[in-house]
């Protein structure tokens, strides 16, 4: 009788822990609110990258056996995808055309641009100019700063309204 | 057995509440228990703390201000690296005797040589050729270094791949903007006026990336060779001396700097007789203590170029 009584009692002090964790944990979010995907823009999109500066391959880079790029010193992602570059060397004033993979979202997007100024310019101020050109009409126009030799490292944020085609009422 | 369960029901009661509440406990524990990288020396340590931050303890064998040519390992040094999942060395002969790699094979564990891919700068003395291990005083060797112990990093814990290598990045760049401030301070004060005289042959990557003493090939002066231990072309030899006063004497340097793991005997006596200022204590084999500027790999650079650009002003 009082093995039985000393295992009700534990079934009731866990049971009721558990009871309570579970409905404590129910009332919970399940997880992230589900988002539903932005949608892409089909428009004929140019992005054009100018910088002040030869691109060189930045000594101070990470360098395992993972991370070569196409381009050394310059790194172009849109919304948190990399922007493949194939645009070889790099001169001061280049302008670096890019349509591959431009999925550009109506509504909030982000560039985020990186390029490594060569070492001997450490005196220098150096800019990346960041334009978005949407049919042949820059929607966007920014510039990157850096100083005194580092990388030159920024993000660009812009918002991007529906295109007139794509809207139908 | 009705009777068994009778006679201990409290006793099997208090047996599974306990299997219970040490089950929980034990997975906690499990999955609190972060990697122990253990490094010869501060340095080092300083350069896998920048990588590995809150998912790994790193531990340094070296005390800040302790000379690496010349340690002796001791028997708590053993139990350090006993406990270590990752270990680290300079390499280079930096640790006299090779005392890391000694430890690290008698405790079976895996070794890094964090100046593995580092084209050394030679030093050629009594006939020989010796590679000269203190390569982190060029940032851009330093590159080399967070690579090696990156990469060693993720094998030990590829899980975390991502957050070692942002920390890495990270790191990578605050080396890149010091190494472009020490140009900059540097490059206040005329080539010629640039003559670095210092206890031990510490900092010939130093002079050879900032161009300092030109007139000994962007090479460190100093009266003590590479190691301050008894390894070839270490030590110091009246010809050495000799050299230095001589250099002080030609050059009007206008201050001679000592340095933190080793005692300034030596270079007090050349002050002394040359009539030159004592510039103040560099950094060297050793960062400084916790809470002084020096702690940091970063802190003591800066420290070191401010220290030796005001003594030449």
């Amino acid at each position: 009788m009082r093995f039985l009584l000393t295992i009700l009692i534990w079934i009731f002090f866990v049971g009721g822990l558990w009871g309570y964790t579970t409905q404590r944990d129910a009332s919970l979010p399940k997880g992230p609110a589900q988002v539903t995907a932005p949608k892409v823009l089909t428009g004929s999109y140019v992005l054009e990258i100018t910088p002040s500066f030869s691109i060189e391959k930045d000594p101070f880079a990470l360098a395992l056996d993972d991370d070569a790029s196409q381009t050394p010193g310059l790194e172009i992602r849109l919304n948190g995808r990399a922007l493949g570059v194939d645009a070889g060397q790099i001169k001061r004033g280049k302008v670096i055309r890019i349509t591959k993979n431009l999925k550009l979202s109506q509504g909030f997007n982000e560039f985020y641009v990186k390029a490594s100024p060569p070492m001997a310019e450490t005196d220098l101020d150096h800019g990346l100019r960041v334009r978005l050109l949407d049919r042949g009409v820059p929607v966007v126009d920014q510039t990157v700063w850096g100083s005194s030799g580092a990388v030159v490292a920024g993000t660009v944020s812009f918002s991007l309204a529906a295109q007139k085609e794509d809207v139908h009422d | 057995m009705t009777f068994l369960f009778k006679k201990y029901s409290l006793f099997f009661f208090f047996l599974i509440f306990n299997l219970t509440i040490f089950s929980t406990g034990y997975t906690g524990a499990t999955e609190l228990k972060k990697p122990v990288i253990v490094a010869s020396t501060t340095q080092i340590a300083d350069f896998a703390r920048q990588v590995a931050g809150d998912q790994a303890l790193v531990k340094s064998i070296l005390a800040p201000g302790a000379d690496p040519h010349t340690y002796n390992v001791t028997p708590d040094d053993v139990q350090i690296v006993l406990g270590a999942d990752l270990c680290i060395e300079n390499g280079l002969h930096l640790e006299g005797k090779n005392w890391m790699s000694t430890l690290a094979k008698d405790a079976k564990k895996t070794l890094i040589t964090a100046t593995d891919g580092i084209q050394a700068l030679s030093i050629s003395q009594g006939g020989q050729s010796i590679p000269d291990p203190h390569a982190w005083f060029s940032p851009k060797n330093v590159v080399v270094y967070v690579n090696n112990i990156t990469r060693g990093i993720i094998a030990l814990d590829p899980g975390n791949k991502a957050l070692y290598r942002a920390r890495a990045k990270l790191f990578l760049q605050q080396l890149r903007v010091l190494d472009a401030w020490i140009k900059e301070q540097i490059n206040a004060i005329s080539p010629q006026q640039r003559i670095l005289v210092t206890t031990h042959d510490a900092f010939n990557y130093f002079c050879r990336e900032y161009r300092l003493n030109e007139k000994n090939d962007f090479l460190s002066i100093a009266p003590v060779g590479w190691s301050t231990g008894a390894e070839v072309g270490a030590g110091i030899t009246p010809e050495r001396r000799h050299k230095v006063i001589e250099s002080i004497k030609a050059s009007g340097a206008p201050a001679i700097f000592v340095e933190t793991t080793i005692n300034p005997k030596q270079i007090r006596e050349i002050a002394k007789e040359t009539g030159v200022k004592i510039g103040g204590e560099l950094y060297s084999d050793s960062m400084g203590p916790e809470g002084s500027a020096g702690e940091t790999y970063i802190g003591m650079m800066r420290e070191n170029t401010l220290l030796i650009v005001n003594a030449f002003k």
